[in-house]
Order: structure tokens, then C-alpha cells, then sequence
């Protein structure tokens, strides 16, 4: 994350004008919205929204860098998932239609089209399925959302040691079931 | 993807998942969604602006102040910024908490005054009672927070925002647990919160606290233990004289040597001209409380100097 004159984008942010908050926009949504895709929301796009607007109401309290910008705005990210969790019947929790994803074929990227040759999206989120709630976020947090282990743990408040035993599991269950299915395709329904 | 402080990703096959996780979910936004994103962001936006006006716009009273006396009725509040915006969050949650235990007559405002804006005198006040009722409610603070989850988390949002280092403090409000929040010490995070804002700023020289009306120097004083809920705004105010708190700031700063942007305000030739009688009334002194930051930033720098002096 590098915004340009990050100083003056707060102030002006905070001032409300609309500019800035579309600097700060454009910057964080990708990954705020893929960050609440991975945890399985077919609404990720609904929550994003209310991320946002909670930073345009309360970024005026915020004092900081660009780094604790972003711890910031993924916990409010946080907040809001388990809101949503909580408006949702209490199921397991279903994922994502995979057809309501992004279509492969609007992707230009070479990295990303190898990706999806290899990783569908039930793939992807199969493989999610082997970890807890906590260990899903954590591991998401780290990969997709890029927040070192400080940040993760200021984001979803607990200590760098919990966060730290959480991602270690979560990894070790990962490998293993990534390594599982390396020899034979992971297909999922 | 994020690889650098711990082994995140050193096993060449996981590394490989890693990777491809990481660029699976961080793809554009679509441009219709991020359209009306930014709708929401920029209404949210105006709308606070309209009903939250910062220090050196336009108040919404009949006469128009000097920019100037502005930031001295600002200066102030300094320390009443300090004492309550600092904590308003922390203390509206334990009152929102408190308040609303479904005792015989729940008090709902105590919730709006929690989200709507107008937190900081309303939430102070209120805070005295935090932590009193709280242990003879129990079973109804349960039943209340599940209730309040939501407005609760935003109010503790804003407070993470406000007070990281106080963070791993907080009660866990994310989780389906609410007598999480029932039995937690709320005066407790209410006071740390107080004390490491307070500690953030000096206190002002004998002779800015002496300018200040009588009813507000208790509280300036020691803003973390002041009795909020009895302070008689009014009797504050009628005593309010801005000229005898410039002057006197100005004669402790003029004992120290180091010349801040200050010193050419006090050599200027302020004069106000200020009919205290139209003073805004409590709920403009909280929207400039609220602008505690701006505050700081111009009337906390000639304190600092002063508190040298």
C-alpha cells in the first residue's frame, strides 16, 4: 500500500472531501472486498459498503499512518463480517456461489488465469473448509488482506502469540491438504 | 501477500498456494460496485458535514465569531476535549452498557447520544453512573447487549480508531458472547483511557488555570476524575472571559524563551468583541470538542510551550 502524500489524503479525508476518500477507496477496496470473499460472503460486496461508510463517519477519530490505516480499516472489516454472521441464519457457514465469482475470462493477468487453471473456486474455498473460523481469518488477513502479524492481531484483537499459533495451524493444515492433492486434481462437487 | 516477518509461504509448495490464494481474492473491483461505494462514502460524507460543522466554518448561530476568538473558546475546551473526547467513546460504551440493562425505565437516548454524534458532555455525564449498575443487572446486561451488538461494535470501532494502544483492553464485542461485555471493567478502560490521553498533553501554567472560569478548573485540572455529571455549564459560561485567558497565556508564555507561532498571536492586537451571552450553547461546545485534533494542533502547541515556561 503507498499513497501518494498519505498526510494530506487523511486531512483532506477527514474534511470529507471526496477525493480523498476516493484515494483511500481505490486503494483498499480490492482487497477489503477479496478479504471478505475469502470468508465465504456471497454479500461481500453489501459489507464492503458498510466498511466504508463507517471509515467516512469515524476516520475523523483516526490518528495514524498508512499502516495503521489499513490494520484499522480491516478490523472494521472484521466487525462488520461478524455482523453479518450474526444477521445470518445460525448454519455453517455456506460460501459463495463459485458462479458469482469473477469470471475467469475477464481476467487478462497471466498469474491470475494460471491461478484459475489450477485453483477454482471451489477449490479454493474447499480447502478453507479445513480450518476454523479463527484460523481462516487469520490466514486470509496474512495472505489476502497483507497484514503482517502486528497488524492481523490488532485487527481481529488478539495477541501476536495467538495470532502467530493460529496461522501455524492453519498453514500446517493447508500444506497438508494442498500437498494431498497435488499428485491427484482437487475436484469438489 | 505478506511473507516478510515470519516463514508465511517458505515451503516452496504452500508458497505456490499461497500465492495463488492471494491473487485468486485480490482481483478489481467492479467498476458498477465500486460506483456506488463511493455514492454511499461521499452521502455519509456530506451528511456528517452538515451536521458536524469543525472549528473555523461558519457556526450555526445568528452572529458570526472571529476566527481567533473561535480557537480561544476552542482553547478553552482544551482540556474538557481532553477529558471527554478521549474518553467519550470508551464511556458512552460502558453507559450505552449500563443504561440499558432493562431496568424499570431503559434509557434509549443513552443509545442515540452513543452513535449519533453528540457523545462527548451527554457521554461523560452518563459515564459517572458506568460501572454502578452494572453488576446488580447481569442477567438483563445480557440480554441488552445481544440487543446492542451492532451499535456496540461500531462504538468500540471508533474507539480502536481513537485508542490503539488500548486495543488489547477491550472486551471481545466481535463474538457471540455478550457477557463478555457485561462483566467487564468498564471504569477501568474509561480511566486508562483518560489518563494515557491526559498524559499526552501538559497541564496548563497556574495562570491560564486561574483565567479560566471557576466552575471548569477542577475539571481541567484533573479531567479523568472530575465529577462531569455536576458541572453547571452556565455558571461556566457567564464566567467565561476570553480576554483574561489570552492575556494570561500570554504572560506565561512571554517567561519562556522558545517562540512559537504563539508568540505572534500574542503580539497581535486581539481584541474580543464577544457578546458571551450568545455563546453557543452546550451542544456547539461539543462540536468543538469533537474537533479536538484541530484543537490540538493550534492551541495545544502554545500550551506545550507554556507548560515548558
Amino acid at each position: 500500500m503507498a499513497i501518494h502524500g498519505f498526510d494530506e489524503v487523511l486531512t483532506a479525508a477527514k474534511l470529507g472531501a471526496h477525493w480523498a476518500l476516493e484515494v483511500l477507496y481505490r486503494e483498499m477496496s480490492p482487497s477489503v472486498i477479496g478479504w471478505l470473499r475469502s470468508q465465504g460472503h456471497s454479500d461481500a460486496d453489501d459489507i464492503a459498503s458498510e466498511v466504508f461508510v463507517n471509515m467516512v463517519r469515524d476516520i475523523r477519530q483516526f490518528y495514524g499512518d498508512e499502516s495503521r490505516l489499513r490494520t484499522w480499516i480491516f478490523a472494521l472489516a472484521h466487525h462488520r463480517m461478524i455482523d453479518a454472521r450474526r444477521y445470518q441464519t445460525r448454519r455453517p457457514i455456506t460460501y459463495s456461489d463459485p458462479n458469482d465469482l469473477p469470471d475467469a475470462s475477464t481476467r487478462t493477468d497471466d498469474i491470475e488465469s494460471s491461478v484459475l487453471e489450477r485453483l477454482e473456486p471451489g477449490n479454493v474455498y474447499a480447502l478453507f473448509d479445513q480450518l476454523s473460523e479463527d484460523q481462516r481469518i487469520v490466514i486470509t488477513l496474512r495472505i489476502v488482506a497483507g497484514l503482517n502479524l502486528e497488524q492481523t492481531a490488532s485487527a481481529i484483537n488478539k495477541s501476536v502469540n495467538a495470532v502467530k499459533t493460529l496461522q501455524h495451524r492453519s498453514l500446517a493444515t493447508l500444506a497438508r491438504h494442498y500437498k494431498e492433492n497435488l499428485s491427484a486434481p482437487i475436484t469438489f462437487e | 501477500m505478506n511473507t516478510s516477518d515470519d516463514h508465511l509461504g517458505d515451503d516452496s509448495d504452500l508458497a505456490d498456494a499461497i500465492s495463488e490464494i492471494a491473487a485468486f481474492f485480490n482481483t478489481p473491483v467492479d467498476p458498477a460496485v465500486s460506483q456506488n461505494h463511493l455514492v454511499a462514502m461521499f452521502d455519509a460524507a456530506d451528511e456528517f458535514i452538515t451536521s458536524h460543522a469543525p472549528i473555523g466554518s461558519a457556526p450555526p448561530v445568528t452572529h458570526r465569531r472571529k476566527p481567533v476568538l473561535k480557537t480561544l473558546t476552542a482553547g478553552l475546551v482544551f482540556k474538557i476535549g481532553l477529558g471527554v473526547g478521549a474518553t467519550a467513546l470508551a464511556a458512552t460504551s460502558g453507559v450505552a452498557l449500563v443504561s440499558n440493562l432493562g431496568d424499570s425505565s431503559p434509557k434509549p437516548t443513552t443509545v442515540s447520544t452513543a452513535t449519533a454524534g453528540d457523545r462527548d458532555l451527554g457521554a461523560i455525564e452518563l459515564a459517572a453512573a458506568a460501572g454502578k449498575a452494572q453488576s446488580d443487572y447481569q442477567a438483563a446486561c445480557v440480554q441488552r447487549m445481544q440487543n446492542l451488538s451492532s451499535k456496540m461494535s461500531e462504538i468500540m470501532d471508533r474507539f480502536a480508531a481513537e485508542h490503539p494502544e488500548l486495543a488489547a483492553q477491550m472486551p471481545d464485542m466481535s463474538i457471540d458472547a455478550p457477557e463478555s461485555a457485561c462483566t467487564f471493567d468498564w471504569k477501568t478502560l474509561v480511566g486508562d483511557a483518560c489518563a494515557t490521553e491526559a498524559a499526552k498533553h501538559p497541564d496548563p501554567p497556574a495562570g491560564v488555570l486561574e483565567a479560566m472560569p471557576e466552575g471548569l478548573r477542577a475539571i481541567v485540572a484533573d479531567p479523568c476524575n472530575a465529577d462531569w455529571a455536576n458541572v453547571d455549564w452556565a455558571g461556566v459560561m457567564k464566567d467565561f472571559d476570553p480576554s483574561a485567558l489570552v492575556k494570561a497565556a500570554c504572560a506565561n508564555h512571554a517567561e519562556t524563551s522558545e517562540g512559537l507561532g504563539f508568540k505572534k498571536f500574542c503580539e497581535s492586537d486581539f481584541n474580543f468583541d464577544f457578546d458571551l451571552s450568545k455563546f453557543p450553547d452546550v451542544s456547539q461546545l461539543d462540536a468543538l470538542t469533537v474537533s479536538f485534533g484541530s484543537l490540538h494542533a493550534i492551541f495545544g502547541t502554545s500550551a506545550q510551550s507554556l507548560s515548558r515556561s
